[in-house]
């Protein structure tokens, strides 16, 4: 259009031009209208916060001729954009900070806090607080004038129960308790002191038992396999163990005056619960039988040997010293402690020779030689019949080899008591000290479910740890017992894909927003959880004993789970490398504690500090060398 | 040299070892080495011959499999439960399953099953076609008939053991032929104490110990197991083993 009016003007131009001083012409005829022009559009979009050219909302201004005269403008006509943006907010209202200081989450983390603060500001006298908060050197002092204040210590050791293993156990328990899950805690992630060890052994990234225990018993790490000695060690050469020794918070506890128990749902003498009494060249030298001939005459002796005479065991090494034994200790493992001979077999033996000892020994008689008025239990009713008013010894050896899981314990022979059944029995006992008790308390078979590739088998048994963790809590006064809860390592074992929120932790992912079974590339379903190695998948229906996976060969890889119901007792996850069985992990563990000495517990530190908090907090060394002196 | 002459006559001298045997062991079944030679042929494939041993006292069966150097003990447990041990003769070694659970996919209930071959329930099945001898020297011959399948065996009743097994169906054929038999008690007891000073590992513990050689290669090592007789269902199907080479 334009073009059209600039053609008119210069021919009127032109015509201006060729006229000389003569009379005006007529005036032309009008000439013809011209076409209507293009409509000019301008199009305007509201843009919400999080826009990429308005981070903070705003409008976004397109401008442009309508070619189509369609009256719309189509992306093809736009031939200017323009934004127009909403500033950020770089401040808040006061009714603002008050929403967002006043909401419950706030409130309750607020509140945790100041709980935490309280618990450690009790332990020490109000004016020491008050100073401790002000100078480093005064901070220094006050945790010095901790020492001692624990009167009883409870190290809880969930075998295996690596980070991931703890998270997932709390979805379950959560949505077992019908919620979503996430949002659960288990009873020892509420305690106000919490951090992170590292477990790698002095010989091995990835640690075993032995070694991690000893650190945690002992304050000293050491090799992978070997029981209460240093590095200087030869694994499997009994000699060396001489001169090897440590001494563990255990016997500490004991030279010091305090009752002290041990409580394992494997063998009591399996490495982790071994490490609290004994010093062995090698972990699996559990009773005579397991010893080579040559190192058993050089005097070698099982661990078993050396939990019934741990008495005699520990006075002997030095002078004048007088203990009372160890007072409580509850596990399995009655093969190691029987004879060859199916004579000595107990009412739920499970073998046609239930002892495995070849030197003839019966070490639970020569335990109730040495403790006259213990009580010796085998089964649940032997269990419930303690009378924890008055029993001074008890040595409960619940099954032949490890107790039974969890989830399984209901198919024992004669029946066996529950972790946390153990534990408040062994407290009822313990506390009629009154200077006090050591206790440990291990969770053995969850790392023999994730050995077995079993969630479920794992995570059961790490619902139970949290419930015999909950007794325990209930029954001490927390101003004057230091509670640890850890794991010596943890496991393979992996929460992965994009579950949504509540989605069933043993089950299959479902996707956010999604009710339909995501799919891998394969275009089969996968489980949020799994493992690196093992022998894999399994579906064993409602089978409850993870180990049956040790019967059949290993099946890695992918699985068509579609029809699979894998939240099952008898379901194993898939694994990735075949093993003969599921492996440790070499990550850090997280440490949980309360009670005096437990501010002790924070940030990243080496696995044998969890004894030197112990041993701070209870001054175990120092009442044992005034014991001593 | 006539070797189908010695054949005979070695099949001869076994069956007179075996019926000489028959008479005198009768008395005491419960404890005896039985030896039988397994021949396989499946359709399509060449036939294959392999060999087991029985070993059995009272309370506790072995099946030794020489082949792959394995042997499976089942032990009876006060008549309640199975429990079953695995050794490797080749390592010195034992792994103990715990009793009552399912291994190789089957729970063991049936003590019949184990310590005869086949068990009493099947033996129950069948149909007696011919019973000769008398006493210890009793033989029945039995059969069982489905649609595809025939199965014959010749049961020693007094002695509670398989003389012979034949499977018969359109795709595989199988015989269990008894070869040995050997009652001397000491050979018994002197296996079993062979077995029982392995190192034995809990099944649970499998898993405990990765510096163990011998238990990081369990992967490799095989769950082998060889059929038995008890292993067909009625329809003389296969219900497990035979192939775990």
């Amino acid at each position: 259009m334009k073009n059209f009016k600039l053609s008119i003007i210069s021919l009127a131009i032109l015509g201006l031009v060729g006229c000389s001083d003569g009379d005006n012409g007529t005036n032309g005829t009008d000439g013809s209208n011209g076409a209507d022009g293009l409509n000019s559009l301008i199009l305007q979009t509201p843009l919400t916060v999080g826009d990429t050219n308005c981070p903070n909302s705003g409008v976004q201004i397109d401008s442009g001729l309508d070619n189509d005269a369609d009256g719309s403008l189509s992306d093809s006509e736009i031939i200017a954009t323009e934004y127009v943006c909403a500033a950020g907010v770089t401040s808040v209202s006061n009714s603002e900070i008050l929403t967002t200081l006043n909401n419950d989450w706030f409130a309750a983390g607020e509140a945790e806090i100041e709980t935490a603060k309280d618990v450690w500001a009790s332990s020490i006298s109000s004016a020491t607080a008050k100073t401790a908060k002000t100078t480093i050197t005064a901070k220094a002092a006050s945790i010095e004038s901790l020492r001692g204040q624990a009167k009883n210590v409870i190290l809880f050791v969930g075998d295996g129960m690596g980070i991931s293993t703890v998270t997932a156990a709390r979805i379950l328990e959560g949505q077992l308790n019908g919620n979503k899950g996430e949002e659960n805690q288990l009873s020892f992630e509420t305690f106000p002191f919490a951090g992170l060890a590292k477990t790698y052994n002095v010989d091995a990234q990835t640690p075993d038992s032995a070694g991690t225990m000893t650190a945690m018993m002992s304050g000293v790490k050491t090799d992978v396999g070997v029981i209460g000695v240093d590095e200087d060690i030869e694994r499997g050469e009994c000699s060396t163990v001489d001169g090897n020794e440590l001494y563990t918070a255990l016997e500490l506890a004991e030279i010091a005056g305090k009752s002290t128990g041990i409580i394992s749902t494997a063998r009591i003498t399996h490495a982790t619960p071994a490490a609290t009494y004994a010093k062995s060249a090698d972990r699996n030298w559990e009773d005579i039988s397991d010893i080579d001939t040559e190192e058993a005459e050089a005097g070698c002796i099982d661990i078993a040997d050396q939990l019934v005479n741990f008495e005699s065991i520990l006075e002997a090494k030095i002078d004048d010293l007088d203990i009372d034994g160890i007072e409580v200790v509850f596990g399995g493992g009655r093969r190691h402690f029987l004879p060859n001979d199916a004579d000595y077999n107990s009412a739920d033996a499970v073998s046609t020779v239930e002892g495995d000892r070849t030197d003839g020994r019966d070490l639970t008689s020569e335990w109730q030689d040495i403790y006259p008025d213990g009580e010796y239990v085998m089964d649940q009713s032997g269990f419930e019949a303690i009378d924890t008013d008055s029993v001074e010894h008890v040595f409960g050896l619940f099954n032949e080899s490890h107790m039974q899981y969890e989830a399984d314990r209901g198919n024992d022979i004669a029946g066996e008591p529950s972790i946390s059944e153990m534990t408040e029995t062994a407290i009822n006992i313990l506390d009629n000290n009154d200077d006090g008790f050591f206790l440990m308390v291990e969770s053995g078979r969850i790392d023999h479910g994730h050995h077995a590739g079993s969630a479920y088998n794992a995570l059961t048994d790490t619902i139970a740890f949290s419930d015999a963790v909950a007794k325990a809590v209930e029954l001490t006064d927390s101003s004057e017992t230091l509670i640890i809860v850890t794991a010596d390592h943890g496991h393979v074992f992996t929460i992965a894909g994009y579950p949504k929120r509540g989605n069933p932790i043993l089950g299959k992912v479902v996707s956010v927003n999604s009710t339909e079974e995501a799919t891998a590339s394969d275009g089969m379903p996968y489980t949020t959880l799994g493992y690196t190695n093992g022998l894999g998948f399994r579906d064993l229906g409602t089978e409850t004993d993870a180990d049956e996976t040790y019967t059949l060969a290993a099946a890695v890889g992918r699985q068509d789970l579609t029809d699979v119901d894998t939240s099952s007792s008898g379901f194993h996850q898939e694994a990735l490398v075949p093993l003969g069985s599921e492996t440790h992990s070499g990550e850090d563990v997280g440490v949980f504690a309360s009670g005096p000495g437990a501010l002790l517990i924070n940030g990243t530190q080496e696995q044998n500090m969890i004894f030197h908090v112990m041993d701070f907090a209870a001054d175990l060394t120092g009442a044992a060398d005034a014991a001593v002196e | 040299m006539n070797f189908k002459k010695i054949t005979i006559l070695l099949i001869a001298q076994l069956i007179m070892s075996v019926s000489a045997y028959a008479k005198q062991a009768c008395t005491d079944y419960r404890q005896l080495k039985a030896e039988y030679n397994i021949s396989v042929q499946q359709k399509g494939h060449s036939s294959t011959n392999t060999q087991l041993i029985l070993w059995r006292e009272e309370k506790v069966v072995a099946h030794q499999y020489p082949s792959t150097k394995i042997t499976e003990m089942w032990q009876n447990i006060n008549q309640k439960l199975i429990k079953p041990i695995r050794y490797f003769n080749d390592y010195n070694r034992a792994i103990e399953y715990q009793p009552g659970e399912v291994v190789h996919g089957k729970k063991e209930t049936d003590w019949s099953y184990r310590f005869q071959l086949i068990s009493s329930s099947m033996l129950a099945k069948m149909t007696e076609t011919k019973r000769q001898g008398a006493g210890c020297d009793e033989r029945v011959f039995l059969t069982y008939k489905t649609d595809k399948s025939e199965l014959s065996i010749v049961w020693m009743p007094q002695i509670k053991l398989v003389e012979s097994f034949k499977l018969d169906n359109p795709s595989r054929k199988e015989h269990w032929q008894l070869t040995n038999l050997d009652t001397k008690t000491a050979k018994v007891d002197e296996y079993f104490k062979l077995l029982y000073a392995y190192k034995g590992t809990d099944y649970a513990d499998i898993g405990d110990d990765h510096t163990d050689p011998f238990l990081t290669k369990m992967v490799t090592l095989g769950f082998v197991e060889s059929g038995a007789s008890g292993f067909y269902n009625d329809k003389g199907e296969a219900l497990e083993g035979h192939h775990h080479h």
